[in-house]
């Protein structure tokens, strides 16, 4: 929701990802502001713990990154609003001491391969390697499906 | 009465220039098992070309190295 206050939409944002992210995980949310100033800068939200972090059931692990900045909604009104810049949604599967990758949400326009996409880590090699094309995805929109599909509860106590 | 959402720390903790460095190097480090510093250097020398996108671990340290 654009606001007149460009730190009280910065702050939304942050509460907002970080309830997301607490439906599935108990892991704390660090924010790194990028500059002095948030105007101009690139904020980045990343998990304090080494990523994976588990989440509540245990056999799933999700990586999560996404950098952002604020834009004035229109030159007219001059409300600030979040813009998402990229992400990282790295869904993985506890495999004895460690992680295996099932898929990944990226959408990195800085890096190689600008337009947003989802690997899938097991297959066929030719589906290993694809870049499949997707839109913007939302981290809210991955949550939900943890939940529903892969039957992460969303129970805050963990197990 | 505190709600279940508030039974966890729910904050976003706010990290510094030297703590986020530190967790790119953590992060480089258990991905990679190469320190922040060997990781740039790679990837500025063009190390993971053609498609870093294809290498485990690559995509997730080179997002963090663009907020360095």
């Amino acid at each position: 929701v654009p606001k007149d206050n460009i730190r009280d939409v910065i702050e939304e944002h942050k509460e907002s990802v970080c309830q997301t992210l607490l439906r599935i995980t108990r892991s704390v949310l660090g924010y790194y502001p990028g500059g002095v100033s948030p105007s101009g800068a690139v904020g980045t939200l990343v998990f304090l713990n080494d990523s994976p972090v588990p989440l509540y059931d245990r056999a799933f692990g999700l990586h999560f990154s996404q950098r952002y900045d604020c834009l004035q909604a229109s030159a007219g009104e001059q409300l600030w609003e979040v813009n998402v810049r990229g992400y990282i949604y790295q869904v993985c599967q506890r495999r004895g001491d460690g992680w295996r990758e099932i898929l990944s949400y990226h959408w990195h326009p800085e890096l190689q391969v600008p337009f947003p996409h989802l690997h899938f880590k097991q297959g066929e090699r030719l589906v290993t390697k694809a870049h499949l094309p997707t839109g913007h995805v939302s981290i809210k929109s991955v949550v939900e499906s943890l939940i529903q599909d892969f039957g992460i509860t969303s129970d805050r106590t963990p197990k | 009465m505190v709600s279940p959402a508030r039974a966890f720390p729910n904050t976003v903790r706010e990290m510094s220039t030297e703590e986020f460095k530190a967790l790119f190097d953590r992060t480089a480090r258990a991905r990679l098992g190469m320190s922040g510093i060997e990781f740039v250097e790679k990837w500025e020398s063009g190390y993971f070309d053609p498609d870093p996108d294809s290498i485990p671990g690559v995509m997730e340290v080179a997002f963090l190295m663009l907020s360095l």
